[in-house]
């Protein structure tokens, strides 16, 4: 019997023994038959000790040394802790959790913050629950006078734990695809910046060809450089090296990029200052970038930036101190104002504490409805490392309260570079996903517009059913499509040669008479695009020296939703017999009233005329072809004397202006190319283009 | 023809004395009446067109013959002669409100509301009737004047407070107004007098429907079914309740049946892919849709309720083209989807 309880016992801790596993240190006594690989790998550990204890350590070269330390034993608890440091801080953070597991079976107290390392692998697992436990475990742990910042991290990832399970409760109908292999490589890409209607993309990427061919040394990786890739047919084009002057020896990585796709803004580190520079291009060609100034690149370090539609204002990251706060490396939000008379970016502000929050924002990114800024933030709701959020400018000024953009965009780990196209509908973001490329790739995020389906009641609204009224359209509600905006772009051409021509484009709100912006069509090839935010009457102007300046009228309402115009523009040389459409040039309906909102195009018509004192012009009314011709001859005759008179009365000799009506006798668009027209939009517009003042010139 | 048009001309026909303006019409005058009358009776209308021509030619101030020939004319779609019969008589009469009435109804049906109107006015001013206050108030209503709809439903009532199709039709004024408790309210008297109109069921079902009293339409669109079974516009409409109220199967259920009834009802066809869309079964959304489309090849909410289905399913191809058909037909939603989608690339 007595044997039999010796027999029980030994079993018993032979079975234990199985189960608790023995921190294993590299000794020789551990290894005794290994001498000389014991010694190599020691000193592998050395040298990775080296690497890791560094004031920025060397991760990726530490954790190739301690994963050798690794194969060789298994089962040290610090080489397991060690290796999910290194993991932690690297793209392959999502591996980290079984070996900090390990290392605390091995060891309980192998690193003091052993549990906290671990809630940080169940919180990148979305394991919120665990990590909530692990971080409350280790907060225990902590002195509640020396630990203050210590806690305040744990109470942090806490409650980013919370705001997870929250998040990933109601997830956002998104779809992400990875950008594909035409576009990311199987090295770090990320920093994709795009031209508002996102037909051109520019990116960081950090793979072999790089200039200068240069590998750093605290990541292995090749130094940055920029890429840039076209929509071709739906398809990405294969990325390829922008070249000099952008790109050079050192690190060079995208920043922000104009809607048009003519300036680009891009980072050097400047040796650890960090500040952003302008380039500007002309045709495919880049010049070289130059150091926005002083007021935008302080002595601290600036990260991110991006253009307002209008070209006006530039939002971007600073670490600079706050005045009163006064916290070093705290990233906020800026933005910055073109002054034109000093051709400088000045009157700085920071953004309000409702956006801007204690801890680091970065990758701000505004929307081309140039109200939206989208950015990313430790703070706020955020559930781990920087998550995506969104603000909306308001009338008054203020900026509504942040909000997360959701499960999955968003992911315990940093969520960062968030761009999207003026269409609202495809965003792009910076992602390390197991399914991509290796590394960090560029992603696609699909973000659905939920549509309600339409269904159909039947009405019978009259108790008399054969002489019945239906309701039509009383159930069915559209909803609201979220941009509402157009882009118009295209190219500037010689109406004769069709030659592409530079020139400057103003754009007008024509309800203010005031002058929004100003930009330029590409030199080269007359490229244009601008972004109408809708709700307003614009009115754009487009100049070039030699030329009679062009007009046009859009009026973006917001119920429009999203809209894309593609229209060329064709420039007429200041020649005798070049004829003109005043778009701008308003009247009420039915009348011959000048509206105020024409003001800003007479003024045009007015200082052409100034300019050139010996020419002669005719103003003529055209109507669309509806109501009777003596009618709208009649009515177009008054319109265009109208216009003569405010001419004279700004200074215009009567001698040199005549005038004409021509009813709908000189139409552009014909009734029957009207009436194959299939849209009511496209039928109405076609009239629209028909109703004009036109100026031509008679005499120079 | 109109059904009330009709009754008013039987009614009057049956009515008629030998009226004229002062004189007794002559002997032959009479006897091409009586003979025209008989020819009437028996649907020979060629034949009773001629006898009252005569009996006109006789005696011009001969209004019941006048009367009758108009009638005549109705009967064999000569709308303009029957016209020219009843102004004709507004010369001879004192009080023509009756002829000013159906002059009304004539310009009603050819489209010329403005005119109906005038007509009308004219009826009411000579005769004060609550069928001459109905007839304008619809003429009102269908110019979208509900206001003034409103206000002639309103003296129509007070000449005659059973008068239920008033109340019906004042109800859905005021629902076009976007009134909808008011609107309620006539539709309750309108079903609650005499043995209950299924219209002014279905109008009552659908108001509550739009205030968001999901279950109370439902209760009222059972009811209208009582009276009038498997009626296929109150099944329809109560299946879009339960929709709305989140009964999905009853919902399926009710658009079936319609389909059972009436198996080209392609707005039938379309609200079951619409749930099939809310049950996120997107194949049998298109296969719905697409069948609705095959009933009505211009259905635009079916072009809508398909291009949501391929795009879930990421079919862009498809989706596209439904976006822009759907836009051509007049869903502007539609144009700034397929501009998102960037269909045009």
């Amino acid at each position: 019997m007595k044997n039999l309880y010796i027999l029980a016992i030994l079993l018993y801790s032979f079975s234990f023994s199985l189960f608790a596993q023995e921190n294993i240190e590299f000794t020789k006594k551990n290894f005794p038959n290994k001498k000389k690989e014991l010694k190599q790998i020691n000193n592998d550990i050395a040298q990775a000790n080296s690497y890791f204890e560094m004031y920025v350590p060397a991760y990726i070269l530490a954790l190739d040394l301690y994963e050798k330390a690794h194969n060789f034993n298994p089962n040290n608890a610090e080489i397991n802790y060690k290796i999910g440091v290194c993991l932690l801080n690297t793209t392959r953070k999502f591996d980290a959790l079984p070996y900090f597991e390990k290392a605390k079976k091995l060891k309980r107290d192998v690193a003091p913050d052993i549990d906290y390392n671990i809630g940080r692998g169940y919180h990148l697992s979305q394991e919120w629950d665990k990590a909530i436990a692990q971080y409350q475990d280790y907060r225990k742990t902590l002195n509640p006078k020396s630990d203050i910042k210590v806690i305040k991290d744990v109470d942090k990832k806490i409650q980013e734990c919370i705001s997870g399970k929250k998040l990933v409760q109601n997830p956002k109908k998104v779809w992400i695809d990875n950008m594909g292999a035409e576009v990311n490589s199987k090295h770090p890409d990320y920093g994709m910046i795009l031209t508002a209607d996102a037909s051109e993309i520019f990116f960081t990427s950090r793979r072999p060809n790089t200039t200068g061919m240069r590998i750093s040394e605290f990541d292995q990786y090749y130094f940055e450089d920029v890429y840039t890739s076209t929509k071709l047919n739906g398809k990405w084009t294969t990325a390829m090296n922008v070249g000099n002057p952008i790109n050079t020896n050192g690190h060079d990585a995208t920043v922000a990029l104009s809607p048009d796709g003519s300036k680009m803004i891009i980072y050097l580190d400047n040796d650890g200052d960090g500040n952003l520079y302008e380039s500007v291009r002309t045709g495919n060609d880049w010049s070289k970038p130059k150091a926005f100034n002083k007021e935008v690149n302080s002595k601290y370090h600036e990260a991110s930036a991006w253009y307002s539609p209008d070209g006006n204002q530039l939002y971007f990251i600073s670490e600079r101190p706050l005045g009163s706060r006064g916290d070093p490396k705290d990233r906020d939000i800026y933005v910055a104002t073109w002054d034109e008379n000093k051709e400088a970016w000045l009157n700085v502000q920071r953004l309000p504490d409702n956006v801007n929050t204690e801890y680091d924002e970065d990758g701000v990114f505004m929307h081309p409805d140039g109200k939206t800024l989208y950015f990313s933030s430790k703070g706020h709701n955020s559930m781990g490392g920087y998550d995506v959020f969104k603000t909306v400018k308001q009338e008054d000024g203020s900026w509504s309260n942040p909000e997360n953009m959701g499960y999955p965009i968003n992911t315990p780990d940093d969520d960062i570079f968030f761009t999207m196209a003026a269409n609202g509908r495809d965003a792009y973001m910076t992602s390390y996903r197991k399914e991509g490329m290796g590394d960090k790739d560029l992603y696609k995020i699909t973000i659905l517009e939920m549509k309600d389906p339409v269904l159909n009641g039947e009405e019978m609204l009259l108790a008399n059913a054969t002489t019945n009224v239906k309701a039509g359209d009383i159930d069915v509600l559209f909803p609201e499509s979220g941009s509402k905006l157009m882009i118009l772009r295209g190219t500037v051409r010689d109406a004769k040669t069709n030659e592409p021509v530079g020139s400057s484009i103003e754009l007008i709100d024509n309800n203010l008479n005031k002058t929004i912006s100003k930009f330029n069509s590409d030199k080269e090839n007359g490229r244009y695009l601008v972004s109408l935010p809708g709700g307003k009457d614009y009115g754009l102007a487009v100049k070039a020296n030699g030329y009679l300046f062009h007009s046009e009228n859009f009026n973006v309402k917001e119920t429009d939703g999203y809209q894309e115009v593609e229209l060329d523009i064709f420039l007429h040389k200041l020649d005798v017999g070049s004829t003109i459409a005043l778009r701008n040039v308003f009247f009420d309906l039915n009348k011959y009233t000048l509206r105020d909102a024409s003001v800003n195009e007479l003024d045009r018509v007015v200082e052409i005329m100034k300019e050139y004192p010996k020419m002669e012009i005719e103003l003529s009314g055209h109507t669309d072809s509806r109501g009777s011709a003596s009618y709208n001859k009649n009515l177009s005759e008054n319109r265009a004397k109208a216009v003569v008179d405010y001419l004279v009365e700004r200074g215009i000799d009567r001698s040199r202006l005549t005038f004409a009506g021509y009813g709908f006798e000189k139409t552009i668009i014909s009734d029957q190319e009207i009436a194959k027209m299939k849209r009511e939009s496209d039928k109405e517009a076609a009239h629209q283009a028909n109703r004009r003042t036109e100026l031509k010139i008679l005499k120079m | 023809m109109n059904i009330l048009l009709k009754v008013m001309f039987s009614t009057c026909f049956l009515v008629l004395t030998f009226s004229t303006k002062g004189q007794e019409p002559n002997a032959d005058a009479k006897l091409h009446y009586t003979r025209g009358s008989v020819a009437y009776e028996s649907k020979d209308y060629s034949t009773a067109i001629t006898e009252f021509q005569q009996a006109i030619e006789n005696a011009p101030e001969f209004t019941s013959a006048r009367m009758s020939l108009a009638y005549s004319y109705i009967e064999t779609n000569q709308i303009e002669k029957a016209e020219e019969q009843f102004l004709a008589i507004t010369k001879y009469l004192e009080n023509p409100h009756l002829q000013f009435f159906e002059l009304g109804l004539i310009a009603e049906n050819s489209g010329d509301l403005e005119k109906a109107i005038e007509y009308s006015n004219q009826a009411i001013h000579s005769g004060k009737d609550a069928k001459y206050y109905y007839q304008r108030g619809i003429q009102h209503f269908k110019n979208e004047s509900y206001a003034e709809a409103i206000n002639d439903f309103s003296e129509t009532l007070k000449l005659n407070p059973q008068f239920k199709d008033a109340y019906n039709d004042r109800g859905s004024a005021h629902r076009m107004q976007k009134d909808n408790e008011s609107a309620i309210k006539d539709y309750k008297q309108a079903k609650d007098l005499g043995r209950g109109s299924v219209i002014a069921y279905n109008n009552l079902g659908n108001t509550y429907r739009e205030t968001g009293e999901y279950k109370e339409a439902i209760n009222v669109y059972n009811t209208a079914l009582s009276i009038s079974k498997d009626n296929p516009m109150v099944l329809n409409n109560r299946g879009l309740a339960k929709f709305n109220n989140g009964d999905l199967e009853g919902a399926i259920e009710d658009f079936k049946k319609v389909i059972q009834i009436q198996p080209d009802n392609a707005s039938a066809y379309n609200n079951l892919a619409g749930v099939y869309i809310e049950k996120e079964d997107y194949e049998k959304a298109i296969e719905y849709s697409s069948k609705s489309l095959s009933k009505d090849e211009d259905y635009a909410y079916a072009y809508y309720n398909r291009a949501v289905a391929y795009e879930m399913l990421r079919k862009d191809i498809q989706a596209c083209q439904d976006w822009q058909k759907a836009a051509d037909l007049g869903i502007k939603a539609a144009e700034s989807y397929s501009n998102k989608m960037n269909c045009e690339n």
